[in-house]
């Protein structure tokens, strides 16, 4: 189906988010920590990214999609966080702060991280095939 | 820095006040002139002008008149201008030394005894009257009676004989009473212009050592203290510069905490070491130290370098503090400044304040940062105790999603139970973790202008599911307008969405009805349901923290206790209310009250 990077410095959520995306037909790679991440980003290129927002710093996610939007990719980045509901969902109201297209609060609930991923990819391919 | 305001000095009240009481006085002067006249005239069967005397007694009571008038127009025009008392009681001064020159005339002229009176205005002129020439001031009253005997002795004005024979061509007697007389005015004078200066000053060193502790006081700043500490010695011993040297906790190094009037080349050439520093040594150890000339103390460190600040004398105190001296106020004294015994008293109760106010702003630096410290740590702890409870709900439900195979029935059933237990520790984790948070971290909140109406109808509308599938209608009755109150963001949605979740938990069948007014600059939300109610008994410990009514543990078994408790704490930290009605088996209002505000940016 689709190439998913999954940033996030904690193996027993990657392992889970692996499992369901890969049941969904994903190829999925992993990636611990915001440098692995930002190499993966160029030898995998992935078509879609899930990044943790707190990893050794407690930004480290913010700054990395801050760093890959800059860079001029386009991709779809979904963030994790588990800092609470209203606070992610006010970094969220900031586009330019949080340069990302969906959040997720932890526990991450499979059914709705995969309908939304189906989403963003779908977009992504229309965008394309509209060029 | 926050100053308060200087008082008006003492004489200077005392003068505005003197006023009233020589126009009072010269009431009785001008009727005693008046009515005792005659009566002199009569009784000692003196040759006096009765009938001059009477007019000059008038001429007393009609100028007082305008002058009471003048001065009633003085207060109700500009009460506090001193300059302009200064000026009324001079010309009052005048007017008083012209009418009684003429009564001497009237009297006898150098044999006269009416000269006393200039008396009475001399004291009050040196003692509150501020003089540049005051010597030459209080000449002009000799002056006066000595042309009043000079111009009888010449014949050019008439003699009235008090004396017989009359004396006033006794170039002897009229040349002594005269120095007599000058030689007692300036002798008056010049006592009370001494006592006056040094009340004077007195006062201006206490007046300074209030106003210096008062603004000691004022700040909870450490350095702003330090500073104005020093300042306020410097000021009331009217010095050229002080300093302050803290003791480190050891008790061996003295270091430049604050200095007022010194270079900052000197703070630094001065030594830190207790050993080497014996003058802070010494008055660590007797309290005071006193330097009398800094070339010759073998006390003073460089003496050439603290003669280049401009520095020939010093004097010491120790700043007390509660367990033991805190460090060393040092006064300096310029060349030819001489520090006295009332200076030492007076350095003495700067530095006590001082102490003081080091004291508690070095307790309210200490708490400061223990908030800081609970803070950082409350912040990890909320980390470390979700990141757990969460990442294993995420795997958990991986697992019941079948993404790791397809289960049975049994294994469904035991991990549909876990994640129960595991959804109650994750509530009771947050709701620990804000309770905590909110109470020690209220710099964490954002005061906003917040629309009551909308956050209101959005942390609603996350129910409207849950409600929808219990068969529970969920009504909202918003206004259309915005309601604005001052809140912060995520406080007022936790607020909300914690009563409306609890109307939807406890109604099993009927509504939850939430609705919002506002009236008479109050917004009032309330939330009614037809639920299970809550026990009479119960009421008053609703907002308890852990506390929960036996009926509500009934229907739910894993709530915590502590969503009420974060609503109360929530509602008042914002300045709110919050109330409960209920009959048990009838439902239950919550009614949550703030302030409106304007809006922001209006």
């Amino acid at each position: 189906m689709a190439r998913i990077l999954v940033v996030d410095d904690d193996p027993d959520i990657t392992y889970a988010l692996s499992l369901f995306l890969k049941a969904e037909g994903h190829d999925v790679r992993i990636a611990a920590s915001r440098a692995a991440g930002m190499k993966e980003l160029e030898s995998y290129d992935p078509e879609l990214m899930v990044l943790d927002v707190m990893m050794e710093q407690p930004d480290d996610g913010i700054a990395m999609a801050q760093d890959i939007r800059r860079a001029g990719r386009t991709l779809p980045i979904v963030m994790l966080t588990s800092v609470g509901k209203v606070t992610g969902m006010s970094f969220g109201s900031d586009a330019d702060l949080v340069p990302v297209d969906a959040f997720f609060e932890k526990p991450v609930p499979p059914a709705e991280l995969l309908r939304k991923v189906r989403e963003l990819l779908a977009k992504t391919e229309a965008g394309h095939a509209r060029r | 820095m926050k100053r308060l305001a200087h008082r008006v000095p003492l004489v200077q009240q005392e003068l505005v006040r003197s006023v009233d009481w020589l126009i009072s006085l010269r009431w009785l002067a001008g009727a005693a002139v008046v009515l005792g006249s005659p009566l002199a005239a009569s009784v000692l069967g003196a040759p006096l002008p009765a009938a001059r005397l009477t007019a000059t007694g008038f001429a007393i009571l009609a100028y007082n008149a305008g002058l009471f008038f003048i001065l009633w127009w003085l207060r109700r025009r500009r009460s506090g201008d001193t300059a302009m008392f200064e000026r009324f009681t001079r010309l009052q001064i005048a007017l008083d030394w012209i009418t009684i020159a003429e009564l001497m005339s009237l009297t006898g002229g150098a044999e006269s005894p009416v000269a006393v009176f200039f008396l009475f205005h001399i004291a009050i002129a040196s003692l509150l009257l501020p003089h540049k020439l005051g010597f030459l001031y209080v000449g002009l009253a000799p002056g006066l009676v000595a042309l009043v005997a000079a111009l009888e002795f010449a014949g050019v004005s008439p003699h009235v004989a008090i004396l017989q024979p009359p004396r006033h061509h006794d170039p002897v007697f009229v040349l002594a009473s005269v120095s007599f007389f000058a030689v007692a005015c300036w002798v008056l004078a010049y006592c009370c212009m001494s006592i006056a200066r040094r009340l004077r000053r007195r006062e201006t060193e206490l007046g300074s050592l209030y106003d210096g502790v008062r603004d000691i006081a004022s700040s909870l700043d450490l350095d702003e203290v330090l500073e104005r500490i020093c300042e306020a010695g410097a000021h009331v011993l009217g010095c050229r510069a002080a300093a302050i040297r803290l003791l480190d906790g050891a008790g061996s190094q003295v270091e430049f905490a604050a200095s007022w009037g010194l270079s900052q080349d000197y703070r630094l050439e001065v030594p830190g070491e207790m050993a080497r520093s014996r003058l802070d040594r010494d008055t660590l150890h007797d309290g005071v130290t006193h330097v009398r000339d800094v070339t010759t103390d073998e006390r003073v460190w460089h003496a050439e370098r603290v003669r280049e600040e401009g520095i020939a004398t010093m004097l010491s105190v120790a700043i007390p503090g509660r367990t033991g001296a805190l460090g060393v106020l040092r006064a300096y004294g310029s060349p030819g400044h001489r520090f006295g015994e009332e200076d030492v008293e007076f350095l003495q109760a700067v530095a006590a304040q001082g102490g003081v106010a080091i004291e508690h702003a070095k307790a309210y630096r200490l708490l400061a940062e223990l908030d800081r410290d609970k803070s950082r740590f409350l912040r990890m702890t909320t980390h470390e105790l979700r990141s757990p409870v969460r990442v294993t709900e995420s795997l958990l439900l991986t697992l019941s999603g079948g993404y790791a195979g397809a289960l049975n029935a049994e294994q469904n059933e035991l991990l549909e139970r876990a994640q129960r237990r595991l959804r109650s520790l994750h509530t009771l984790v947050d709701d620990l973790l804000s309770l905590a948070a909110g109470k020690a971290d209220l710099a964490t909140a954002q005061p906003r202008t917040l629309d009551l109406a909308a956050s209101t109808h959005d942390a609603a509308e996350r129910f409207r599911t849950v409600a929808e599938e219990k068969g529970v209608s969920l009504v909202c009755r918003l206004p259309e307008e915005p309601v604005w109150v001052e809140c912060d963001a995520v406080d007022l949605d936790r607020i909300v969405s914690n009563v409306v979740s609890n109307a939807v938990k406890y109604t099993k069948e009927g509504s939850v009805l939430v609705s919002l007014a506002s009236e008479d600059g109050r917004a009032r939300l309330d939330v009614t349901d037809t639920g299970i109610g809550i026990p009479e008994e119960s009421l008053t410990q609703l907002f308890q923290e852990f506390y929960r009514a036996p009926n509500a543990r009934a229907v739910e078994e894993s709530g915590t206790g502590l969503g009420l408790a974060i609503v109360r704490h929530l509602v008042e930290r914002w300045r709110g209310q919050v109330t409960v009605s209920s009959r048990e088996g009838a439902g239950t209002t919550f009614r949550i009250e703030f302030a409106c505000t304007s809006p922001a940016g209006a």
